[in-house]
């Protein structure tokens, strides 16, 4: 149970709490800690009030995201590159807008659930964490790399750089009703060239304990034959990835899903490409 | 530590603790319309505040997160006893029911409306999205919200655009106001929890963690001992007393097969112990030092397990008692049991053409009202009174009498404003335990389950497996039905004769076929405890037997529509089979006296075009899209074993008090008793009050299910108000000296002698309560009738399926009903919408799930998903057919659980049109569907 409360109203406030107090939690839109581990944790550190609330277009065409963006503000937002979109969809996918007021990009990424909306996009636009670590480093790295390490560091920001001009990036989701985390999440990035891929890199959240990013192969992409798509791509996921089986859906209608996900999206993207 | 913030306008500074959730803090200052429907899963949206304008779930927030910030709840929308605009439309438009997420909903407009003062279908839906509704089906949200743009943007006397019916009456057909919604849209004080007493201890129960168990010994030493534990009670110190939880009239045909905490454990969540203490806190922590021994017993742990003979008995006390023969055999598990037809089966299906026999399948679905089961009993002197969510305040009395061994006329049950009841608030889940805690101790008692609780101790839908063999000759004329039924009651057998029972009784009556069987047996389990459920058996029985007529249908090589138009019953049908389907007695066999069947049947063909296929999407051939529907009735109370009772009183202002037996659960039957009294009495509806559902104040009165508010309530309010009329005319012609013939009765309630004098009803109460007249004149009505009239419908949908995923879109759905006299139109539509919407959510997705242990998978509204504001139909329309109905008050039939039946098939026939695919277990969950569709193509 929450013995303690810190209401941090700097970084350094917020790190100078977690030197002090090392199992206090992050607590900033508290739609999951509050949930799910108000129970497990002993101390929080409000961190809602910090100045990360900004999304940025950055220098280079792309965008930076700060940790307390809520996923209403992002899936409202208008990127300048339409190609970023994805992100506010991604963002979108969270459709009970009581928990998208609250939730923030921040905490969507620190749960490191499997069901994580953001996750997948920002997997396959390599976006980089910048994070600070209790002692007061600042640093900027991998998301992936952040996501696997599972540390007390505090994330400040996404930063994510502008696709290249040949690449689409898009995200889909499968749920049961539309306020439900999702059987199978996931996200594309696709180059194309002369209205054919030349690579399909897909994250995919809900088949496993995390997300998980796959290069796949994209040789029946002659065409837009979604079903042939993905009848091909079931069979690669299954040599990739051992789904998980649970209540809510089996293993093996997971992977349906997530082939004909990555498969729709693939063609989407072809498309898209050709028009652009 | 302290926290301070702008609530509803106002600077406030509050003691909180860290742990405490913004919901907490928020009820513990009385901000009563935050609620709690999900126990801080965040999912319900029922505790929603405005936090800076945005809305906001208060139970994902930490209290000490207010800090600084501008909070508003729903309590700052009134105007001192006035509505706001918002709130008038939301009365005038019939969106409040029970009135429990009417709060949340209010926030949802309001940020709405901030945001896009003229928003779109789309927007609308999107800031409504996180608050659950099982009672409205949403749809009049959008006519709340059109109305208020309207009346802010373009017109302040903009008016709500509604069918009326019956131009012959006053109040009767015509839309008036919800006589409670006013109280529920300012959030006023008004359900269970809402009005506790100081002091009152938290009941908090251990439950069990194995399927079929005996208790070897319990040890409450440790958890006895700890501060603030007052008491604990045990198989040892509860009543020894057997008896059935069923809310059913007495005698009742379900086993008294229960002790208020057993010896022996029959289901995981069956009741161990249970520890009242002066906070939940310290309940909670007792139960963790309870020490329990378990001799673990082999489970039954399926329908399938049961009827394979598997496990071991699980009810075997000697002194299990029936009120009379239910067919039950307890050395095979038997529960429950009845066979029996009309006509020669066999002769039947040898002059059919065609036989088909197929098998339908439902699993465990969950009334979820939001506002869970809650209990508050205390002792006034030597009186045990009740706060109850309850459906029927009149048995919990006589239930909690013969438990406790109190006389009745020592106990008070006042039914609250119930949030959400569908049938599980029918039983008694709860309160006898609080009862008898309170006995023992003296002391007040809140008991309020969990979700948790709600979803492993309270009732379900019994699981089913129908077959229905069926015959018709090749011009379609159905010759022969045989419908076998096998139920799971799990481990209590509470209504376990007559939801299956209800299964037969509720479809094959729709038929015009002169040989039916039926044959019924129930079974015990180790699963959670199944009960009445909004429709009782009936969805299950509709579902198999008009998916079965479509199969034979199609077997024919006919239009479905054409084979039921040759085999629907029609107006004038004497329906003998009921004689044999009757709750555990035999029944009464009933005339049709009116069927609304083809009116209805013509509304949906025309308006869905059923006739023509549906459009498909060449774009994406994948997308396949289909038709459907089908038949339904219900009925309206039960004749011969339902009353009603009501008294009207005539106040001294001239206006009336209808005290009404009857249980309002948010559907509208207290409004329904108010209009019937206006009108008998030709007055304004406003000068109508009503109290009903207090075992003291009012009289009896069956309680709110079978469908029999409208029919057996309303009747008694009408006789008690055409009892009063005969005694005011009465009082006139004394106080005039003239004869009662002499007096004619005219709006708005003043009475016209031939020489042109006339005495107003304030006139006459002054009179009669003055000291010299004939004393407050009081009217009583009591109804108990040999016949009912049967609500009909048709229900027709169109559905989109994905053939890559199984997944399954209802585009449009157009519900059809013939309720004799709608009495209060729009309130009858939303109770139709909410049946729907929560009948759909139980065809495609809606499944309690296990474990191989008996542990529920599915225990929150995180994975037992529920149909939201974003799931509705994109074309969701729910009318009313105008029928004529000699019986009843002014003609009115029920309306509510006979919208539950039609779903199930409709979708079923609708995908097989899409698809070619029967579904024949539902839900049709996409998953299921896509194994469907591929063992399909894999047949191909």
């Amino acid at each position: 149970m929450i013995g303690e409360f810190y209401r941090a109203e700097s970084v350094e406030q917020a790190l100078s709490f977690k030197q002090q107090h090392p199992r206090a939690a992050w607590l900033a839109g508290g739609t999951e800690l509050v949930s799910v581990h108000r129970n497990q944790v002993e101390a929080v550190i409000d961190i809602s009030r910090l100045p990360l609330k900004e999304i940025r277009e950055t220098a280079d065409g792309g965008v930076c995201l700060g940790a307390l963006v809520t996923l209403d503000s992002l899936a409202a937002h208008t990127f300048k590159d339409s190609r970023l979109a994805a992100i506010a969809s991604a963002a979108a996918c969270v459709r009970n807008r009581n928990v998208r007021n609250m939730a923030t990009v921040g905490g969507n990424l620190a749960t490191r659930k499997a069901s994580s909306d953001l996750t997948p996009v920002l997997l396959v636009l390599t976006a980089e964490a910048e994070i600070v670590q209790v002692d007061g480093t600042k640093k900027k790295i991998l998301l992936k790399d952040w996501l696997a390490a599972g540390d007390d560091s505090l994330l400040l920001s996404v930063e994510i750089a502008a696709p290249a001009d040949h690449e689409r990036v898009l995200i889909r989701s499968f749920t049961r009703v539309a306020c439900d985390l999702a059987l199978v999440n996931g996200a594309v990035r696709v180059q194309s060239a002369g209205g054919k891929i030349i690579s399909l890199q897909a994250a995919l959240g809900c088949l496993a304990a995390h997300t998980e990013l796959f290069d796949l192969t994209c040789s029946v992409i002659e065409g837009d034959d979604e079903i042939a798509l993905a009848a091909s791509l079931r069979k690669e996921l299954a040599t990739k990835i051992t789904a998980r089986d649970d209540h809510r859906a089996g293993a093996e209608y997971r992977l349906d899903l997530a082939a004909v996900l990555v498969s729709e999206m693939a063609v989407a993207a072809l498309r898209e490409g050709r028009e652009a | 530590m302290k926290v301070n913030f702008t609530l509803n306008g106002v600077p406030r500074s509050f003691d909180c603790e860290a742990w405490e959730t913004a919901l907490q803090l928020l009820r513990r200052k009385a901000v009563l319309s935050v609620k709690d429907g999900c126990n801080c899963e965040g999912t319900c949206g029922v505790c929603a505040v405005l936090l800076d304008g945005k809305l906001v779930n208060s139970c994902l927030l930490l209290a000490p997160q207010l800090e600084g910030r501008d909070v508003r709840s729903s309590e700052s929308l009134a105007l001192g006893p006035d509505l706001n605009v918002l709130q008038q439309a939301f009365l005038e438009t019939g969106v409040v029911q029970c009135g429990y997420c009417t709060p949340a909903m209010l926030l949802a407009a309001v940020e709405l409306l901030a945001a896009h003062p003229r928003p779109t279908r789309a927007q609308i839906q999107d800031y409504f999205s996180g608050i659950l509704c099982r009672c409205t089906g949403y749809e009049q949200v959008f006519s709340a919200i059109d109305l208020v743009v309207r009346r802010v943007q373009d017109d302040p006397e903009a008016l709500f655009e509604h069918v009326e019916f019956r131009e012959d009456l006053r109040h009767i057909g015509k839309v008036r106001r919800k006589i409670d919604a006013a109280a529920m849209l300012r959030s006023d004080p008004l359900f269970v929890e809402d009005m506790l007493h100081p002091g009152t201890l938290h009941l908090k129960v251990l439950r069990s963690p194995h399927r079929h168990a005996r208790i070897r010994s319990l040890d409450v030493t440790a958890a006895g001992s700890l501060p603030g534990v007052i008491f604990i009670a045990t198989p040892e110190n509860v009543p020894d007393v057997l008896y059935s939880g069923a809310g059913q009239g007495s005698p009742e045909p379900s086993p008294h097969d229960r002790r208020v905490i057993n010896r022996k454990m029959r289901f995981v969540g069956d009741r161990v112990a249970a520890v009242a203490a002066e906070t939940e806190e310290i309940a909670l922590q007792a139960l963790e030092l309870i020490k329990v021994d378990y001799e673990v017993l082999k489970p039954v742990c399926s329908l399938d397990d049961a009827l394979a003979g598997q496990g071991e008995p699980i009810h075997q006390e000697p002194d299990i008692h029936w009120c009379f023969p239910i067919g039950a055999d307890l050395s095979r598990n038997l529960a429950a049991s009845n066979r029996g037809g009309i006509g020669d089966l066999e002769q039947g299906f040898a002059e059919a053409d065609v036989v088909i026999e197929r098998t339908y399948r439902t699993g465990h679905i969950q009334c979820t009202p939001i506002e869970p089961h809650v209990v508050h009993t205390w002792m006034e002197g030597d009186r045990l009174i009740v706060s109850a969510s309850t459906q029927v305040p009149f048995h919990l009395r006589r239930l909690l009498s013969v438990i406790l061994d109190i006389p009745q006329e020592r106990i008070r049950v006042i039914k609250r404003r119930v949030g959400g009841g569908f049938g599980a608030k029918q039983d008694m889940v709860l309160e006898e335990l609080a009862a008898f805690v309170t006995a023992k101790t003296g002391r007040p008692v809140y008991f309020r389950f969990t979700r948790e609780e709600e979803f492993v101790a309270s009732r379900t839908r019994h699981p089913t497996m129908i077959t229905v063999k069926i015959g018709a000759r090749t011009d379609g004329k159905i010759t022969a039905v045989d419908m076998t039924s096998r139920a799971d009651t799990g481990a209590y057998g509470v209504h376990c004769l007559t939801v299956p029972m209800n299964a037969a009784s509720k479809s094959l009556p729709l038929l015009r076929c002169p040989n039916m069987h039926f044959d019924i047996e129930v079974f015990y389990t180790n699963n959670v405890v199944a009960g009445a459920y909004q429709g009782y058996g009936a969805p299950a029985g509709s579902n198999a037997l008009q998916t079965s007529i479509a199969e034979l249908a199609a077997e024919l090589g006919m239009d479905y529509m054409e084979m039921i138009r040759k085999n629907h019953v029609q107006k004038g049908d004497r329906l003998e089979i009921l004689k044999i389907l009757g709750e555990g007695q035999e029944g009464i066999p009933q005339q049709v006296s009116s069927c609304g069947i083809p009116e209805c049947l013509s509304a949906g063909e025309e308006s869905l075009e059923w006739e023509k296929p549906s459009l498909q999407d060449a774009e994406r051939p994948w997308l396949k899209r289909g038709k459907g529907f089908a038949i339904i009735q219900q009925g309206s109370g039960l004749p011969g074993l339902d009353a009603a009772n009501a008294l009207v009183k005539m106040l001294g202002s001239g206006g009336f008090h209808v005290l009404s037996g009857g249980a309002d659960l948010g559907t509208g039957l207290d409004t329904i008793c108010a209009k019937v009294a206006a009108e008998v009495l030709n007055c304004p509806h406003e000068s109508i009050s009503v109290t009903s559902g207090d075992t003291d104040a009012t009289p009896f009165d069956v309680g709110a299910y079978a469908s029999s508010g409208t029919y057996f309530s309303g009747a008694a309010a009408m006789r008690a108000a055409i009892d009063l009329k005969r005694r005011i005319m009465d009082a006139a012609a004394d106080m005039l000296g003239v004869p009662d013939t002499d007096l004619r009765l005219e709006y708005p309630g003043v009475i016209h002698a031939a020489d042109g004098r006339s005495l107003t009803y304030a006139q006459i109460a002054h009179k009669t309560q003055s000291g010299t007249g004939k004393g407050q004149l009081i009217g009583v009505g009591s109804f108990t009738t040999e016949s009912a009239p049967i609500p009909y419908g048709a229900h027709f949908c169109e559905v989109e399926v994905d053939e890559r995923t199984g997944h399954v879109r209802v585009l449009r759905y157009h519900a059809y009903q013939d309720c004799g006299t709608p009495i209060n139109p729009a309130l009858a539509r939303g109770q139709m919408f909410g049946a729907v919407l929560k009948s759909i959510g139980h065809t495609l997705y809606e499944e309690l799930k296990f474990a191989a242990d008996g542990r529920c998978l599915t225990p929150g509204f995180m994975d037992y998903k529920i149909p939201g504001m974003l799931d509705i139909p994109d074309d969701f329309r729910a009318e009313t057919v105008l029928i004529d109905e000699a019986m009843g008050a002014f003609g009115g039939k029920s309306i509510s659980e006979i919208a539950t039946n039609a779903t199930a098939p409709a979708i079923a026939i609708a995908i097989y049109q899409a698809c070619g695919i029967w579904m024949r277990d539902w839900p049709f969950t996409a998953e299921k569907v896509f194994a469907e569709l591929k063992k399909n193509t894999t047949e191909k």
